[in-house]
């Protein structure tokens, strides 16, 4: 199985070793990261170092030597961003998952990213939750996010959110619900924040 | 399609296009940028659809989803040509009042009119917004018109005219002399003189000569190049067709940014159809001359917008540059002679190419010529894309273009260059906007990011910011960068947090100045202009910092603290619900108390009270 994935990917590429990097990129798409051995089956077809691929992977942010969780949450921390908060709102969710940012919640379920710019900075500060954007965010939104997406544990206390906040709260947590939906679809392409990520694929 | 081989076959192209386009009573044009899809356009834009086949207009009113308008504050947005009418900020539950109140009505909907937020003037038609009048839009504005999936639209604006022109008309030598008299300097960054580029590239020895478009737009708050790429990929397809053949390349590579999958996608479609049109590919225009272009997705590092890192990825090597006593016009990709290019740079060409030098140096100023795109971001009013002639004030487009800053609160900077630039304050708001101008304030024009702070945004926390940001984006070739950087985010992180020394402000300007001396590449080299031109600036902000262990704008929490003043608190317990550390106490409708040793300084109970009853300082 694993064979018949990655020699589908080489082939796009004829085999050329200087399209690792593309390689390495479609390999991290469909297994969400770069799986050992499989970098060490390239290695071998297409006769690149496995020293190079390890720095490719380690130099390059799109790439992950871990897996990957099911559902991913990037916090934008464009200047725009910054200067408009972002960091509370990392901080939030660093919070509320319990893990810093870069790492995977221990039972898989979410990865929580940082990216340097999505380009939509009019909706800042903005977050990409599995592909789709979150805009004006702030720390109770951001709560809101991940209790929606069922990602709180157990023993955290109650939302922040106040009574005339809740209309606008089941909103955003529809808006989360259908993005989440979404997500549900066999997981394709998971590098990197990727807004508008779906239409990338209708248009395939 | 038909392969196109003479100009007269491209203008039959054209007419039989408009003739078919001017069929078209009406058509609504919305911007489908990607931060207008993330409010939802693409979803309104089938709406429209539905809506428009349900009435039967379905072949009678054009919808059209193009790339950025520039405008992003007011998404989702139409344009009701022919009138020109402008609705914003409209919901996917408006669609069918707007098909048949405007549409079949001609009657123009008040409450989703452009209401001026400084004046409160109403606004019907998009031209007369001064977000729209006061610019300049010679590359944005051709967004509004074509699809950026149709060649057909593309070629309706008289697109490939320029190549057109190029491979009949002009020798390979007259072409770079006309860009050399153009004046266009690079857009990306550094400013260098296009002509002089392509020329130097030109005379490299060698054969197998390359192309490319730089668009790894790495810069945070930038999005130009998305937007070009994205909404009119064919104009640089075009620029890149004309500058290979003015210096002899068979190849280009277009080197896109991995976050930006619409521009992949749209510049992908571009590439397709310009060679089945035979705009790619061999003996263009019967010329004899042939070319090709690839798209490479970058794999996420900053460090890969610099000419020599990017070829190294475009290689399969790890992004990292090398020194440039060797240029890359002589030896480059696969060490061969190489013309790397901005997109904003590339797209730039067609214009010079088809309406000639002057006509581009009309507009700017005496060092720098034609328009550039800056993204407005931040504190801002009217967030989005703005094009306008060199050598306007920066006050002109903070305040008159983009409104100023919201919430009445009071302007402080203006950070532009991206983090290789620097923050300019309040008295410097008179400058000129151009390359040299920018450079003597101490920063630069950089890719055109322009990001705007208020009265809220700690100058020494902007610096802290960039130099983290550049500090982990390093590719630690050199040393002056990997280490430079990382003693300074650490000597700004201590004044941040209270622990700055007297000596603190001296000690980041030895390293800036060691740093940029010894630098391998640009990144290190101009990685200190955030902090000297804060410094420079606002020195008194980082003495406050550093002497009293106070941030004056309440940011670097380790130097605020929280109380909340009884005489106020109303004990509605919204403060005490909001705190994530629970150290908060107090019964309903009692006076609340925060435990100084819990509290983490967040500042959620400061954004919740709604009776001014948290205190800071």
């Amino acid at each position: 199985m694993v064979t018949q994935d990655v020699n589908r990917i080489l082939k796009r590429y004829n085999n050329d070793p200087s399209d690792i990097i593309a390689i390495l990129q479609d390999v991290q798409q469909t297994y969400r990261y770069l799986p050992r051995d499989v970098m060490e089956y390239i290695s071998r077809k297409i006769d690149v170092p496995l020293s190079r691929i390890y720095h490719l992977s380690t130099f390059f942010r799109a790439f992950s030597l871990e897996q990957r969780g099911k559902h991913e949450i990037h916090v934008c921390l464009g200047t725009a961003c910054h200067v408009r908060g972002a960091p509370r709102i990392l901080e939030a969710f660093e919070r509320g998952l319990k893990i810093s940012a870069g790492k995977t919640t221990p039972d898989k379920e979410c990865t929580l990213e940082t990216v340097n710019c999505v380009g939509a900075c009019a909706l800042g500060p903005v977050i990409i939750v599995d592909e789709k954007s979150v805009g004006k965010m702030n720390p109770q939104k951001a709560e809101r996010v991940l209790k929606q997406m069922n990602l709180l544990g157990d023993e955290v206390p109650p939302l922040a959110a106040q009574p005339k906040a809740k209309a606008a709260a089941a909103k955003k947590a529809a808006t989360v619900k259908k993005a989440v939906a979404a997500k549900k679809a066999p997981a394709a392409g998971k590098t990197g924040v990727k807004a508008g990520k779906r239409t990338t694929q209708k248009a395939r | 399609m038909e392969k196109i081989r003479s100009v007269e076959q491209l203008e039959a192209l054209r007419k039989k296009v408009l003739d078919r386009q001017g069929t078209d009573t009406r058509s609504l044009t919305l911007c489908a940028g990607t931060g207008c899809r993330a409010y939802g356009t693409m979803e309104i834009v089938e709406a429209l659809h539905q809506e428009l086949k349900k009435k039967g207009l379905a072949k009678k009113v054009a919808v059209k989803a193009t790339g950025c308008h520039g405008f992003c504050e007011r998404g989702p947005m139409v344009l009701i040509s022919p009138e020109g009418i402008f609705y914003q900020q409209f919901k996917i539950q408006d669609v069918s009042e707007i098909v048949e109140k405007t549409v079949l009505g001609g009657e123009v909907i008040d409450r989703l009119l452009y209401r001026d937020p400084r004046t409160g003037a109403v606004v019907q038609k998009e031209r007369d917004i001064p977000f729209y009048k006061l610019q300049k839009r010679v590359l944005l504005g051709e967004n509004l018109l074509v699809d950026p999936t149709s060649i057909e639209d593309y070629i309706a604006q008289g697109g490939y005219l320029a190549l057109a022109k190029a491979l009949g008309t002009l020798s390979p030598d007259a072409i770079v002399d006309e860009m050399k008299r153009s004046g266009l300097r690079g857009r990306g960054g550094g400013g260098f003189p296009t002509g002089r580029k392509w020329e130097s590239c030109r005379k490299a020895e060698g054969t197998d000569k390359y192309v490319i478009c730089n668009a790894d737009e790495g810069d945070p708050g930038a999005y130009m190049d998305r937007s070009l790429l994205e909404g009119n990929p064919h104009k640089i397809l075009e620029g890149m067709i004309i500058g290979a053949y003015a210096i002899g390349a068979a190849q280009g590579y277009v080197y896109v940014r991995n976050e930006y999958p619409l521009a992949v996608t749209h510049a992908q479609l571009a590439i397709d159809a310009a060679r089945k049109a035979g705009f790619l590919g061999e003996n263009i225009f019967g010329s004899g001359f042939s070319f090709d272009v690839k798209i490479t997705r970058g794999g996420g590092a900053f460090v890969c917008g610099e000419s020599t890192a990017l070829m190294a990825s475009l290689e399969g090597r790890p992004g990292e540059p090398r020194a440039k006593y060797v240029h890359t016009v002589d030896k480059g990709l696969f060490d061969r002679p190489t013309n790397l290019n901005n997109v904003e740079t590339w797209a730039n060409v067609p214009r010079i190419i088809l309406e000639g030098a002057d006509a581009f140096a009309a507009l700017g100023t005496e060092g720098s010529k034609g328009t550039k795109i800056f993204s407005l971001v931040g504190k801002i009013n009217n967030t989005g894309l703005v094009e306008v002639p060199m050598g306007i004030s920066l006050r002109e487009i903070i305040f008159d273009i983009g409104g100023g800053v919201p919430d009445g609160k009071k302007f402080k900077a203006v950070q532009t260059g991206g983090p290789s630039g620097g923050c300019l304050p309040e008295p410097m708001l008179d400058l000129k906007v151009d390359f040299d101008e920018l450079t003597k304030a101490g920063s630069m024009m950089g890719s055109g990011g322009m990001i705007v702070m208020d009265q809220d945004n700690c100058m020494v926390d902007v610096a802290r910011y960039f130099v983290t940001f550049l500090e982990e984006e390093s590719c630690g070739k050199c040393t002056p960068c990997r280490e430079g950087l990382r003693r300074m985010k650490q000597i700004l992180t201590d004044i941040c947090e209270g622990r700055g020394k007297p000596d603190s402000i001296g000690q980041l300007k030895r390293l800036a100045g060691a740093m940029k001396a010894a630098s391998l590449c640009e990144l290190g080299r101009t990685a200190a202009n955030p902090v000297l031109t804060t410094i420079a600036y606002f020195e008194d902000e980082y003495e406050e910092h550093i002497r009293r262990k106070k941030c004056p704008a309440f940011v670097c929490r380790s130097l605020v603290t929280y109380t909340i003043d009884p005489k106020k608190c109303t004990g509605c317990m919204a403060c005490a619900r909001a705190c994530p550390a629970s150290c908060i106490s107090g019964k309903k409708k009692k006076v609340h108390v925060i435990d100084p040793k819990l509290c983490i300084h967040c500042g959620s109970c400061f954004d919740v009270c709604r009776f001014g009853a948290v205190k800071r300082k």
